[in-house]
């Protein structure tokens, strides 16, 4: 063997190496050719928008959102788990995540904002922008509270911490109410922010000032019970910087008549099985109000009648459904309403929190219970259409219900479920706190099985175990009967 | 003349071309028959009598004349043959021999093949010079290749393409005659007579020569680790469309499981999965071309899941059985380190056949048929008590005359309904369409026709082929077509396949050679099966089956639609209303709502080879394979779902351009080195969108994106590159034949990592110590030691370094983009397995017994995962480096010739393996890892075993007693152990039993344990159909009557009370006495632990009886190795404790595990005939 032969060799493959070293296009090579690293922010305000309410919205969906079932709005005659308060693993799993998901996006447009210098703060609406934008995050973040009590909080959103702790319900009211009362404390009232890419008001800042002081003011209201010093102080803040005075404020994902933009609760029936139907809880009460909402929410069934289901029973499709004029369609052709707005938040509910606030006192509360009251009645008929004479009778007739009755609260509770209607989420955490109307219990099950609240999310079962066990145990046992910090009674 | 013309270039005339074609069409005739009447005749030369009188001719005019006379020819070069001499010949009736003797002298040799002569120039005589003839002693045919040595010189030559062989050799000298696969002669010259030596193939030696990595074929007792070869007669026995599938059971360490669907995927894994990120999948390496083994299947379709979905196999699939020669599996990773990363799960190594060095061209022709049909018992076992509804109720309608009838509760999908009467006579589904006067206003008796196995087909496939090959010492080539064409089990079903393959080996110059292959592959599927659940549009047949009315009749379901078109379906809404309310006709599914798909592939490879010196040669080689694929998938306006167009569109491209040195030398007698260093580079590209309609189609049965109707139509495109640079080199030190040394090492660069991170080196040791060498043991004939270690690295997937956001559509006039769910990470480190084997070779008693067993251990760590994450962190998977998972297993294959006469032979083949494996930590903060999951989740979880399945568990007491309460099981939280995915062995047991022609086999495959999350049964129970939600219950009574009547169900365990301290259910110490009724206990509040079920299974999967015609029973016909057999696939399964679906069936690659709407598995039962020209 020749050393000559042995060292050619050996050159060729050093040489070789050398060219296989060249690597420097592989950067460019691996990069995604298809999405962008980088997007303008108020293209994930946009998706957050939109997102949320495809989660607040559909709250009769039993994967997604069953709050609107939970609180009674609505029964369903087939798959009958969620009227046993059975609540799919599936459900807590996708609540969380779809809100959290929401959430980092809302936080990625905030760290933004934040970069905005202090000298050009007042030119680029910086805080007028935080307003907005901790006014959604406020939002999503209370869903999440009033859904699970306990979450991660503090060392959530971060992707270099895979294994958050869990936060208490109370450091994330507290945390979020901080931080809304702070930025709102800063913002002016007028401007444009991000113009058509805000889906909810167009990018008027009169309005984000109205709606984030109302989310102010109902987390402040939803602590009442348990933390009357803190509700006060940020209920006052709200009523003081502006909360809603007129439907024509309201927070609404105007949907579109146009496929595939539709109400997600409209696009569930088009494409499922619809097996909702009217519960016997609302058709009872309405029936017994009189209540000119009746036609506008149901239809009645082939014999006329306006039947509601109950919990926990199937049978066949004999109920009463949604309006096909007014709500969504159950059928498979579109003339229903598509477009029927998503409700994030709404007069009505606000006047009923201020009356709330007069009857529990030491709010600063300008006018009576009952005016607060019967404004708030008033609102949510005109809300749904409902013709002014109408409004005049059931209004009215509220007023007198209103003064016979012995718990001012209750009265207030109960119609202010009805004007809650669509909006399950909101209305599944005032049944809780306020404890009426009743909520009748499945057959066979008994009522203090109802939830209040929904087990933690199977997926931090897996992975996140040490931190969801502890929480867990922290707050009594992860059951959908155990109470939360806010549901005192 | 025209003959001699193409008999000059081919070697055959157009006579025999049409005789191929005659042959090729009766083909099948013969198959069917079975029996060919052909009187047996000794060959033409030997019988033909030539009677000749001619004067003073030219003797090409002699040999003419003979031809006109009889049917021989003649080939011959005029410049090496003198036929111009003139010559007189007077023969009458005497045989071609004699008349040839009175024509030529010695010096012209005669070449006698049936009707071919050959006429060659005589080789020079020397007095020293022994001619002979090898042949084969199977088939008498000569053997090329032979190398013949006189013993204790290294003189030698080999034989040439006819087996002949010409030695200079003195009286005395013995000669050495040795053929790979053959049993070695010893011959003693003792006179000048020609010498004809037969030699006999050796069952136990036949796997000497293995190919190992890039296509080095080594001797197999030089290897240092584990390689299986399976013949690819073995592969093509029975006639499987997938290959991979047909490897099943045969190889010890290789679990494969396959799906039940039409041309779906099989699962390959080799020595358990290492891979956490999910691809386990074994590389196939076709003739050194790396090919793409994509396996396109939704996700949820893997999972039996919600949306359920299509397989769309896996693409080795595209191999054509037919073209392969030899599989060999290579297991361990020092087998595998030339490969680098992708080697890290086993490859597959494929040969295909090549073209033979002989005279003319061969052909050879198989056609075989196949006859599918479903296996009953893999459906699930159904109740055939109680029909539609929920409840003991019919609604009533009344007719016009005022007539009330009992109606059907067509729109619950349940059976939980009235119990069947044949004396009560009600409206069914079908007796509302009025333009259906034989059906419309009537009533029909109230029973269960257990029909459903009408809905399938019996499937029929044909695969024919064709090959030509030929050669010389110049080179040689083959070229083969196949066609493959199936029709499915179930309606509207069709698959066809064509591949085209040409493999040439040619040497331009003495010293360099070229070697081409190419494939072409072209497949066109329609209406494969949906699969899983689907139940937003039913496309499942067996998913829509989990829930249905055991009152259907399936004869009457074909009527799916009106004179007009609407669709006609057993769930409609009301009697008024046929809107379907859950589920669409199976029947109208599988004709409007069917996909499409076609593919078009070209493999190829181009190598030069360099012979620089004795020792030394280069060699290179460029490779490509490309695929372009395309999917359509539509469902139809009128049904469930909402009407929609997909269409999908890839392609992926991979090239491999690769160089090297390959080095060959014995420094003396005793040691041998062998080895090569090269440089290579990959590149792949991925390019690839999917387009749906938005809302719908606007117009009925027209299936373009354009008719879609939001015009905001969906898309997901893709654009993936990747390159990998890599160095290697690999060397092998033998000494005496008994001890051998290898070592590898590998560099790769790869583009998909950091830059700081993106190299790693594989090295590789493993020696093989042949003891039976040293020893004079008269029982051992051959004895093997090895032992290997070996470390591979591994790159990840493209485009996972840098977060990136979505399009998300637009809404008004804001357009949305959304962050990703998955964090990408710029830190990625590669992967690392490192393993060890120890094996050992043995072959005992005259070959009659032989062992092959091996102890592996493998670990791997720094593996990339998508770990799923908690939601908090706002994404629910990151890419990590993962921890350490840990494989051990022992394989055994064990080889008998339990009994070997001259006419009879059985031999016997068993294969064992064990895999344990163990998830010895997994990326700081990550507990689990998902693998799969639809409701109950397959998972890699610390400290456990890879591939465990959890879920929510049944809560026991102390003495493992299950605590009921309300009526119900206790469930514990979720995140339980209730199984494992991966079996506790696997192995197989093939037989072959020999007389004469006749050859019996069987093959046995066995699947021993795992466990399978099942939705069949889950849902199956909830609705009602299945067998145990009816029936009696322990007292005797049925289980559907009402508690007080002692009807329901006694669940065993004890009561359950809740203990505040606990925080948890406790048992209260009173056993459960209190009944459920049925309808409660199978609802899906169960524990998931209520739905496992045992994936034990044996089955039978093939038996074959083939026939081989010997070599004189077609006398005079061209025809030669004519074999017919009659073969079986999956004929019977054994034993299996699944009560409800085939407990092999998977959708698509995937680790298993979890099933939801499996299909019934199929039997195969059909022929298939073979032949050469």
């Amino acid at each position: 063997m020749k050393m000559k032969t042995y060292k050619s060799v050996l050159f060729s493959l050093l040489a070789l190496g050398g060219m296989n070293s060249c690597t420097s296009d592989f950067e460019e090579m691996n990069r995604d050719k298809i999405n962008p690293e980088n997007v303008n922010i108020e293209y994930l305000i946009a998706d957050a928008e939109f997102e949320m309410a495809e989660r607040i919205v559909n709250s009769i969906d039993v994967n997604r959102n069953i709050s609107g079932i939970l609180c009674q709005h609505v029964s369903k005659f087939q798959y009958i788990d969620a009227t046993r308060w059975e609540i799919r693993e599936g459900l807590q799993r996708d609540f969380l995540s779809d809100a959290y998901h929401e959430l980092v996006e809302l936080k990625q447009a905030i760290e933004e904002v934040e970069l905005i210098d202090e000298a050009e703060a007042v030119k680029l609406l910086k805080y007028e922008k935080l307003v907005m934008l901790r006014a959604l995050s406020a939002y999503s973040w209370q869903t999440i509270a009033d859904a699970y009590g306990s979450s991660p909080y503090s060392e959530a959103l971060d992707v270099l911490n895979i294994q958050p702790k869990f936060d208490t319900q109370q450091e994330i009211y507290m945390g979020e109410l901080n931080k809304l009362s702070e930025v709102l404390k800063k913002a002016g009232k007028s401007g444009n922010i991000f113009g058509s890419q805000d889906i909810i008001y167009n990018g008027d800042v009169e309005m984000w000032n109205k709606f984030a002081n109302s989310i102010l003011l109902r987390m402040a209201m939803r602590i009442s019970d348990i933390d009357k010093e803190n509700s006060v102080k940020f209920a006052n803040q709200a009523i003081a910087g502006g909360v809603f005075e007129s439907n024509e404020d309201n927070a609404l994902l105007k949907y579109l008549k146009v496929t595939g933009k539709w109400n997600p609760v409209y696009n569930a029936f088009h494409t499922g099985s619809p097996s909702e139907c009217a519960s016997n809880t609302m058709i009872d009460l309405l029936k017994e109000n009189s209540d000119p909402r009746m036609e506008i929410f149901w239809s009645p069934n082939d014999d006329g009648e306006y039947i509601g289901n109950g919990f926990g029973i199937s049978g066949a499709n004999t109920f009463s459904f949604f309006n096909k004029e007014t709500m969504y369609d159950v059928g498979l052709d579109e003339t229903g309403k598509v477009d029927l707005p998503g409700i994030f938040m709404d007069y009505a509910g606000v006047e009923f929190f201020l009356a709330e606030a007069v009857i529990r006192g030491g709010y600063n509360v300008t006018g009576t219970a009952k005016s607060h009251f019967l404004a708030g009645v008033e609102a949510s008929l005109e809300y749904w259409g409902v013709s002014s004479d109408d409004v005049a009778t059931y209004v009215a007739a509220a007023g007198v219900r209103y003064d016979a009755a012995s718990d001012k609260m209750e009265i207030i509770a109960t119609e202010k479920w009805v004007a809650l209607m669509t909006q399950g989420t909101e209305a599944w955490a005032e049944v809780r706190r306020l404890d009426a109307p009743a909520m009748n219990a499945p057959v066979g099950v008994g009522i203090e099985m109802f939830p209040v609240r929904l087990k933690f999310s199977p997926t931090d079962y897996s992975f996140n175990r040490a931190n969801v066990v502890k929480a867990a145990s922290e707050i009594g046992g992860d059951e959908q009967t155990v109470k939360l910090w806010w549901d005192i009674k | 003349m025209k003959k001699k013309l193409i008999l000059m270039d081919l070697g055959f005339n157009n006579a025999y071309i049409r005789k191929i074609l005659t042959v090729m069409r009766i083909t099948f005739l013969l198959c069917v028959l079975g029996v060919m009447q052909v009187a047996a005749a000794n060959s033409y030369s030997q019988e033909a009598r030539i009677s000749l009188d001619v004067r003073e001719k030219a003797v090409s005019d002699v040999l003419r004349e003979i031809e006109e006379k009889s049917e021989f020819f003649f080939l011959y070069n005029n410049k090496l043959i003198d036929v111009d001499r003139v010559v007189d010949v007077d023969v009458k009736n005497k045989s071609i021999t004699k008349v040839l003797d009175l024509l030529f002298a010695d010096n012209v040799q005669r070449d006698i093949s049936d009707r071919q002569i050959v006429l060659s120039p005589a080789v020079q005589q020397d007095e020293s010079l022994r001619k002979g003839t090898v042949l084969s002693a199977d088939d008498g045919l000569g053997l090329p290749g032979v190398s013949v040595v006189i013993k204790g010189t290294t003189v030698g030559t080999s034989t040439d393409i006819d087996g002949a062989f010409t030695i200079k050799a003195e009286k005395g000298d013995i000669l050495i005659f040795s053929f790979m696969g053959m049993v070695s002669q010893e011959f003693t010259v003792v006179d000048t007579k020609p010498i004809e030596i037969s030699l006999r193939s050796d069952a136990l030696q036949m796997e000497e020569v293995v190919v190992t990595a890039l296509g080095i074929s080594r001797d197999k007792k030089s290897l240092g680790y584990a390689v299986t070869k399976v013949d690819g007669d073995e592969i093509t026995k029975t006639k499987a469309v997938n290959l991979t599938s047909s490897l099943n059971g045969r190889v010890a360490g290789v679990n494969i499981s396959s799906s039940a669907g039409f041309g779906g995927s099989s699962n390959i894994v080799i020595r358990g999965g290492s891979s956490i990120s999910g691809n386990n999948q074994a590389l196939f390496v076709i003739d050194g071309v790396a090919i793409s083994n994509t396996s396109i299947t939704g996700k949820n379709t893997l999972r039996g899941g919600y949306e359920g979905g299509y397989d769309y196999g896996n693409f080795a699939s595209d191999i054509n059985p037919e073209d392969v020669e030899s599989v060999s599996v290579l297991k361990g990773a020092s087998a595998t380190a030339l490969y680098g990363a992708r080697g890290a799960n086993g490859v597959v190594i494929i040969t295909t056949k090549k073209g033979k060095s002989r005279k003319g061209m061969g052909v050879s022709v198989s056609s075989s048929v196949n006859f599918e049909t479903i296996n009953k018992k893999t459906l699930p076992n159904y109740q055939n008590d109680y029909g539609a509804g929920y409840w003991d109720n019919f609604d009533t309608h009344t007719t016009p005359e005022g007539v009330d009838q009992k109606v059907v509760m067509m729109y619950d999908d349940a059976s939980w309904g009235p119990k069947f009467d044949p004396n009560l006579m009600v409206r069914h589904w079908d007796s509302w369409d009025p333009s259906d006067p034989e059906n419309y206003g009537k009533t029909r008796a109230w029973v269960a026709p257990d029909n459903m196995d009408e809905f399938f087909e019996t499937g029929v496939l044909w695969v024919n082929s064709v090959a030509l090959d030929g050669g010389s010492e110049k080179g040689n080539y083959r070229l083969s077509y196949t066609n493959t064409d199936q029709k499915g089990t179930m309606p509207n079903q069709s698959l066809k396949k064509n591949n085209l393959n040409f493999n040439g080996n040619f040497n331009l110059t003495e010293k360099l050679s070229i070697q081409v292959n190419s494939q072409y592959n072209r497949t066109e599927s329609k209406g494969r099966p949906g699969l899983g659940y689907s139940s937003t549009n039913s496309l499942s047949f067996m998913g829509s089956m989990m829930w249905h009315q055991r009152n259907l009749d399936f004869k009457r379901l074909k009527n799916y639609q009106t004179a007009s078109g609407e669709q006609k379906t057993w769930n409609r809404a009301s009697a008024s209303d046929p809107t379907p309310v859950y589920w669409d006709n199976p029947y109208w599914t599988r004709a409007k709502n069917y996909q499409n798909d076609l593919r078009n592939r070209i493999v190829g490879s181009v190598a030069l080879n360099y012979k620089i010196s004795s020792w030394l040669s280069a060699s290179m080689k460029a490779t490509t394979d490309h695929f372009d694929f395309l999917n359509e998938e539509r469902i139809a306006k009128g049904g469930k779902g909402i009407s929609d167009y997909t269409k999908q569109i890839r392609t992926e491209t991979e090239d491999n351009f690769q160089v090297n040195l390959n080095i060959d030398k014995r420094f003396d007698e005793d040691f041998h080195l062998t080895g090569l260093v090269g440089i290579a580079q990959r590149n792949n590209e991925y390019i690839g969108s999917t387009i749906s309609t938005v809302g719908g189609l606007v117009v009925d049965n027209v299936y373009s994106i354009a008719n879609s109707k939001s015009k905001e139509i969906a898309h997901e495109g893709w654009k993936q590159e990747q390159r990998v640079n890599s160095v290697f080199g690999s060397f092998s030190l033998g000494y005496k034949n008994f001890l051998y040394l290898d070592l590898t090492g590998r560099n790769d660069w790869s583009s998909t990592l950091p830059s700081g991170n993106n190299s790693f080196f594989y090295p590789s040791v493993s020696t093989s110590f042949v003891f039976s060498e040293l020893t004079d043991l008269s029982f051992l004939n051959y004895g093997k030691l090895r032992l290997n270690w070996a470390q591979v690295g591994n790159d990840t997937g493209i485009s996972r370094l840098r977060n990136v956001y979505y399009a998300n559509g637009s809404f008004g006039n804001a357009t949305k983009y959304e962050a990703s769910n998955t964090i990408n990470n710029p830190e990625l480190k590669p992967e690392l397995t490192t393993s060890y084997e120890i094996g050992l070779d043995l072959s005992l008693f005259q070959n009659r017994v032989g062992l092959d067993f091996s102890y592996y251990n493998k670990k791997s760590k720094d593996q990339i995962i998508g770990a799923s994450i908690p939601s908090a962190t706002g994404y629910n998977y990151k890419y990590l480096n993962s921890g350490e998972i840990e494989n051990k297993g022992v394989e055994i294959g064990l080889k008998l010739v339990p009994i070997k006469t001259k006419d009879f032979t059985w031999n016997m083949n068993l294969n064992w393996s064990k895999n344990v494996s163990e998830v010895l930590s997994l990326a700081p903060g990550v507990d689990d890892y998902v693998l799969n999951s639809n409701g109950a989740k397959v998972i890699a979880r610390v400290g456990e075993e890879f591939g465990i399945i959890t879920g929510t568990d049944y809560v026991r007491d102390e003495n493992g007693n299950k605590l009921i309460a309300d009526g119900r099981y206790v469930k514990s939280s979720p995140g339980e152990i209730i199984g494992k995915a991966t079996p506790d062995w696997i192995g197989g047991i093939s037989n072959s039993f020999t007389y004469k022609g006749f050859t019996l086999s069987s093959l046995i495959s066995v699947h021993w344990g795992g466990d399978i999350y099942s939705y069949t049964e889950k849902y199956g129970r909830m609705s009602g159909v299945l067998a145990e939600t009816a029936g009696l219950n322990e007292l005797g009574n049925e289980k559907r009557d009402a508690i007080a009547d002692g009807g329901g169900v006694l669940l065993q365990g004890m009561n359950a009370m809740w203990s505040d301290s606990d925080q948890a259910y406790v048992s209260d110490g009173t056993a459960n006495t209190t009944r459920t009724t049925a309808e409660k206990f199978h609802s899906w509040s169960n524990p998931d632990a209520e739905f496992m079920v045992d994936g034990t299974y044996v089955k039978l999967r093939e038996l074959s009886l083939s026939y081989r015609f010997p070599k004189t029973f077609f006398g005079n016909l061209p025809v030669q190795d004519v074999s017919v057999s009659l073969i079986g696939r999956n004929l019977a399964t054994l034993y299996k404790k699944s009560d409800h679906f085939d407990p092999e069936v998977v959708n698509g690659v995937g680790v298993g595990g979890l099933e939801g709407g499996s299909l019934p598995s199929k039997r195969t039962i059909g022929c298939s005939l073979k032949f050469n020209f």
